[in-house]
């Protein structure tokens, strides 16, 4: 009875603790309406509308982590297009803060294609790295 | 080969199974918590770890863990279910398996109750398997990482829970041809 007591005491701070750290988390995040990209660069912070975008018929062939091809085809608009002034690198990071690194060496192939759920998607043609497939992304960042 | 033997390694094979193919079962639940939670992940590995741990608790020796951890990431990068870890994947199951055999092996010096075993090895697994993961792909930091492990740590937590009333039921029928073969 009481290891039952103890099992019940340690799930139940862990469930507070959780939910007071989700609560926390949902204040201080970054709150970017549907459809728009926070995208920040040299310092500038500013919200895109992706529907604003001047957009490009796009198609290309991803890899995935199998080595297995897929052809992928859509609107879009090139990553690298977003960034105001010279940049190295963009990281770009979804709704669950998944993030990706992509670098200026990338730029002709990476590309935020337009979902038909409104959101953008990061894809880097011809990348082997299943980890820059991000989906849903909310937020880049040009260093 | 003896019956006892064989029905453990039988037992450990499907447990390693298990633990490997449940988690994609319950990823699309899993995804439900974590996308509300603005999280990339690290609830349904809890409940794959749940078997190895009820496996390491029921089987003796060290190493057990360990084993089906090196076990199960063979058999997904044989099936090219390796995720977004890509070929580092092994470090995601091995680690959690050598977490598990570290935290049964103490609970058994320290004659703790399978319960609390359990609940102990499932937690800081699933919380070594978060941190293996962020290390490798999400480089999370700050209040979004914590709150990434304490996911982990409650459903490793509940897990352990769930598992810790199974052992229990399985150890009689795990260990029957033990005590037939001691009598003999």
């Amino acid at each position: 009875m009481k290891q039952k007591k103890l099992i019940l005491g340690i799930l139940a701070a862990l469930i507070l603790l959780t939910a007071v750290l989700a609560v926390l988390h949902f204040q201080t995040r970054d709150k970017i309406p549907k459809g728009a990209l926070l995208v920040s660069c040299q310092g500038k912070t500013a919200y895109v509308e992706l529907d604003h975008l001047s957009l490009t018929e796009i198609s290309g062939t991803l890899v995935n982590g199998k080595g297995e091809e897929k052809t992928v085809s859509g609107q879009g608009v090139a990553l690298f297009s977003l960034a105001s002034g010279d940049v190295r690198s963009a990281t770009v990071v979804a709704g669950d803060e998944y993030a990706a690194a992509v670098g200026i060496e990338d730029a002709e192939n990476a590309w935020l294609l337009l979902g038909e759920d409104g959101s953008a998607r990061l894809i880097v043609f011809g990348d082997a790295n299943a980890k820059r497939d991000v989906k849903r992304v909310v937020k880049v960042v040009f260093a | 080969m003896k019956h006892t033997r064989l029905r453990r390694l039988i037992f450990l094979a499907l447990c390693c199974d298990l633990g490997l193919f449940t988690k994609r079962l319950i990823a699309p639940a899993a995804n439900i918590l974590t996308d509300s939670l603005h999280i990339p992940g690290g609830i349904s590995t809890s409940f794959s770890l749940m078997f190895l741990v009820i496996a390491a608790v029921l089987a003796p020796g060290f190493g057990c863990g360990t084993l089906m951890g090196a076990v199960q990431s063979v058999i997904a990068l044989s099936l090219g279910m390796v995720g977004s870890m890509g070929a580092l994947s092994p470090i995601g199951y091995i680690v959690p398996g050598l977490v598990i055999d570290c935290v049964v092996f103490f609970s058994r010096k320290a004659r703790l109750s399978d319960e609390i075993t359990m609940l102990a090895a499932n937690m800081l697994s699933a919380a070594s398997a978060g941190l293996a993961a962020n290390g490798i792909v999400f480089h999370l930091s700050g209040l979004v990482l914590l709150l990434y492990m304490a996911a982990a740590l409650t459903s490793g937590a509940i897990c352990g829970a769930l598992g810790g009333s199974l052992v229990p039921r399985l150890r009689p029928i795990l260990c029957a041809g033990l005590q037939k073969e001691e009598k003999k």
